[in-house]
């Protein structure tokens, strides 16, 4: 039933793909990993994003400038950028140039509404501000959770295999197409999957290599939407049908009217890639990245020649066999069509398979910081005579997301000095102030803008030692410790993948009971950079 | 949330501010030695060597202790131990200070006085001696002040604690004194006066070299002069009972000279003049004792007989 429906679906919309129509086309690409209150932190969301705004630039023929990305910015962003994408469209229809207008998003979504951060976007505004848009062509790409909630129509039936909503009135689309598609990654009641094997959701994946060229069933170097959809579909099913939270879906909502098909991708216009010849071994081609994530994969057939149009890098090629594999390394450069040749493939055992899959457990991400600032106690009599304010250096390890997401522990030490005058009844005697701190948080954080600003609070504990040297010799050191509870809070801005800069102040009480009992409190402000291990 | 504790107190500074350095008691005289030295102001120099060695072990235990935390800790005491003593596994210690108020005088600025003391037990037991007692005055300053250290080694003889480590060795130790009482003044010059009551045992056959001993020290910057002058009385010598040697020095390069009087025993009225050079060379000797080794002129001194 299942093949009888797509072949039905192939018969309909796939035979006329042959001539890509003189338009522009333009792109909107939302990627947002968090979705606000109730969520978990998306591990490849905005990562998807990036790759689907790489994918439509080199293969869906969107120029560079009409291709905006919006990356972990919320609602106002996405309008705004929506908003200029419309401008454009509007220039274009004014001087009668036929247009179409991608709208991809990979993220949260809830009860109808897209997650961007604290923020959302109801998918039915999202649906009539795209159906308004002036665009001849407007595709809606949603990966995420429940996305089928926008094609699915009040007392539609789900489909034997996939879900596909039609309000054409004409079964017949053309070459001056007009009317709007939406591609969902899941249907209304499905969650939508990552995987860390391929770096990425399995819906988004399997489009873009759909697009690269594994979805061309006529060969004919381009990719037609429903070419993209069939080949998204089926693998997309196959790879979740196995896993914990179910199979997964995609489905497929268009309104067109007119004649032709929309290719959605060019791919054979890319002069590099890899090239399979017809006299290549079948079976599937899977071509690994260097961090052990595979790129992309094709299904070649016997006697049938393959190619695919995969960003230039080195690969490591590899073919399954029943007891082993064959693996090879390939270079794919700028303009260079590569040949695969089967000899230069080696076996190696299972064991040896190149796929490590991302590595992103959040039960080990580590990070270090160092940092300068000041401790200085409230109350002032203290400050001047006891304890006086102290320039401090601060190292500090972090591991996040030990315990629970967003929640980290941090060990760190701090050193620090200040000078000061202490003034007993007998003598009044000028001092040095050194101090060593060893402390321990746990905090909990808040990214925003997918972790580009993480707020935070938590608890501390730290445990100080206190000296002071007297100016004068002839004056003992002196010297307390004791343990201080206290909170912490702050806030890190990523400046680079791996580098951040952290503003923190600390709060902490301190019992002093060196002859008299004195309770205490004393801040500290520190700025810190820190590097993500 | 306890603190695990320390000594960071403006209060605890009065305590540790309640006792001279040894450094401000120290006569400042230069250790010199050539292979003829003049024999008084060798004698000077070891006299000074050998008090302030005294000092040191007196005043030296207190100074340690008061760089650690107090035991206990009231309004206006601070007490240290007991501990076991290290030299003597079967005796006990403990440091006490003291603030106790008084009245408000131009010598006593703050209306107190702190008074410490050292007190000695058998491990065990309860039962506790003086050993060392003492005054601090404070004037002010770091550690600058007016007071008075007592030494007594009579408690401890009434429990019978041994006073030496190694008995067969008395002179480092303490079996040969009684009491010892120091009146100081650190202020703008430093000086002391010790007196001391040496023990007499009726059980030894041989009498003793002196039944007691003084020590007295005045430094004056402003004239660049340290005057030393310490005595003896009741020495088992029948041609020298009692003597006294009066010693005065410049600060700046330890020159100086010594007067000796013999007060007591057939030889009273003798006399001997020294003085010697920044090289601690004798340049003037005049003894009426020993004629034979005078030589120089007295106007080579630095300093005119003592007054």
């Amino acid at each position: 039933m299942t093949r009888l429906f797509t072949l039905a679906f192939c018969l309909l919309f796939a035979g006329s793909a042959a001539a890509q129509p003189a338009e522009r086309r333009f792109a909107l690409v939302v990627g947002n990993d968090l979705g606000g209150e109730g969520t978990e932190t998306l591990l490849y969301a905005r990562e998807d994003a990036r790759r689907m705004h790489e994918a439509l630039i080199r293969l869906g023929g969107v120029r560079p400038e009409d291709a905006l990305a919006v990356l972990g910015r919320n609602k106002g962003a996405v309008l705004a950028a929506m908003q200029t994408i419309e401008g454009r469209l509007k220039e274009a229809a004014a001087r009668r140039t036929r247009t179409a207008f991608v709208f991809y998003y990979s993220g949260h979504a809830k009860d109808g509404l897209l997650r961007l951060g604290e923020t959302t976007l109801s998918l039915q505004e999202l649906k009539q501000r795209m159906e308004a848009s002036p665009a001849d062509v407007r595709l809606a790409i949603v990966d995420s959770c429940r996305s089928g909630a926008v094609t699915r129509n009040k007392g539609a039936l789900r489909g034997p295999a996939f879900d596909i909503e039609t309000t054409a009135s004409t079964g017949t689309p053309g070459d001056n197409a007009r009317g709007t598609v939406f591609l969902t990654s899941s249907s209304f009641d499905e969650d939508s999957q990552e995987s860390d094997h391929i770096g990425g959701s399995y819906f988004s994946y399997h489009l873009i290599g759909a697009m690269q060229g594994a979805a061309d069933q006529s060969n004919d170097g381009r990719v037609s939407l429903s070419e993209a959809y069939t080949y998204t579909y089926s693998r997309t099913v196959a790879d979740t049908a196995g896993a914990s939270g179910g199979a997964q879906h995609p489905t497929f909502s268009y309104d067109l009217k007119g004649n032709g098909e929309f290719v959605l991708a060019h791919y054979a216009e890319r002069k590099e890639g890899l090239y399979l010849s017809s006299k290549a071994p079948a079976g599937a081609y899977f071509l690994v990245d260097g961090r052990g994530v595979v790129a992309a994969e094709v299904q070649k057939v016997a006697d049938r020649d393959r190619r695919i149009a995969i960003a230039p890098g080195q690969y490591t090629v590899k073919r399954r066999l029943p007891d082993r594999l064959r693996i090879g390394r390939v270079n794919i450069t700028q303009g260079q069509l590569y040949t695969l040749n089967e000899s230069a493939l080696r076996d190696v055992p299972f064991s040896d398979d190149p796929v490590k899959g991302v590595h992103r457990d959040v039960s080990s991400r580590y990070s270090f910081s160092l940092g300068a600032g000041a401790q200085s106690f409230f109350d002032q009599p203290t400050r001047s005579g006891l304890f006086p304010t102290a320039g401090m250096v601060t190292a500090e390890f972090v591991v996040a997301d030990f315990l629970r997401h967003n929640f980290l522990i941090g060990l760190d030490l701090g050193s620090g000095s200040g000078n000061g005058v202490a003034n007993a009844e007998t003598v009044s005697a000028a001092f040095q102030m050194n101090q060593l701190v060893l402390g321990t948080s746990l905090v909990k954080s808040w990214p925003f803008f997918d972790g580009d600003l993480v707020p935070f609070f938590g608890l501390r504990l730290a445990f100080l030692f206190m000296s002071r040297d007297f100016n004068e010799p002839a004056l003992p050191n002196q010297f307390f410790s004791t343990f201080s509870p206290g909170l912490t809070t702050g806030l890190r801005y990523r400046l680079t993948r791996s580098m951040g800069l952290i503003a923190r102040a600390r709060v902490h009480y301190l019992q002093y009971n060196v002859g008299v009992d004195r309770s205490l409190g004393f801040h500290e402000l520190s700025a810190a950079l820190s590097y993500d291990f | 949330m306890p603190a695990c504790g320390g000594n960071y107190s403006n209060e605890d500074l009065d305590f540790q501010n309640a006792l001279p350095a040894r450094e401000d008691l120290t006569p400042q005289i230069s250790a010199l030695t050539n292979l003829d030295t003049a024999e008084f102001y060798r004698t000077t120099r070891d006299s000074v060597r050998g008090f302030s060695t005294l000092l040191d072990n007196i005043l030296g235990a207190i100074d340690e202790v008061r760089r650690i935390p107090a035991t206990r800790r009231d309004k206006d005491i601070r007490q240290w131990g007991p501990w076991q003593s290290k030299d003597d596994p079967t005796l006990q210690l403990r440091v006490t200070i003291r603030k106790n108020a008084t009245a408000m005088t131009a010598e006593n600025p703050f209306g107190f006085v702190f008074a410490y003391a050292v007190d000695v037990a058998r491990i065990k037991t309860d039962v506790w001696v003086n050993f060392v007692s003492g005054s601090f005055n404070p004037a002010g300053g770091v550690r600058k002040g007016r007071g008075q250290v007592v030494l007594s080694t009579l408690g401890m003889r009434f429990l019978g604690l041994p006073l030496d480590k190694n008995p067969a060795d008395t002179d480092d130790e303490l079996a040969w004194l009684d009491t010892l009482t120091i009146n100081y003044a650190t202020l703008n010059d430093v000086s002391w006066d010790a007196f001391a009551m040496l023990h007499v045992d009726p059980a030894d056959a041989m009498p003793p070299e002196a039944t007691q001993a003084q020590w007295h020290y005045r430094e004056d910057a402003a004239k660049n002069m340290g005057t030393f002058r310490f005595g003896w009385e009741g020495g088992a010598d029948l041609h020298a009972q009692a003597m006294q040697i009066t010693s005065t020095w410049r600060l700046s390069d330890s020159a100086g000279r010594a007067d000796v009087l013999i007060t007591a025993g057939l030889a009273t009225g003798k006399a001997a003049t020294e003085c010697w050079g920044p090289d601690a060379v004798a340049t003037y000797i005049n003894r009426t004792y020993e004629p034979e080794k005078n030589k120089g002129m007295e106007n080579t001194c630095v300093f005119p007989a003592a007054q």
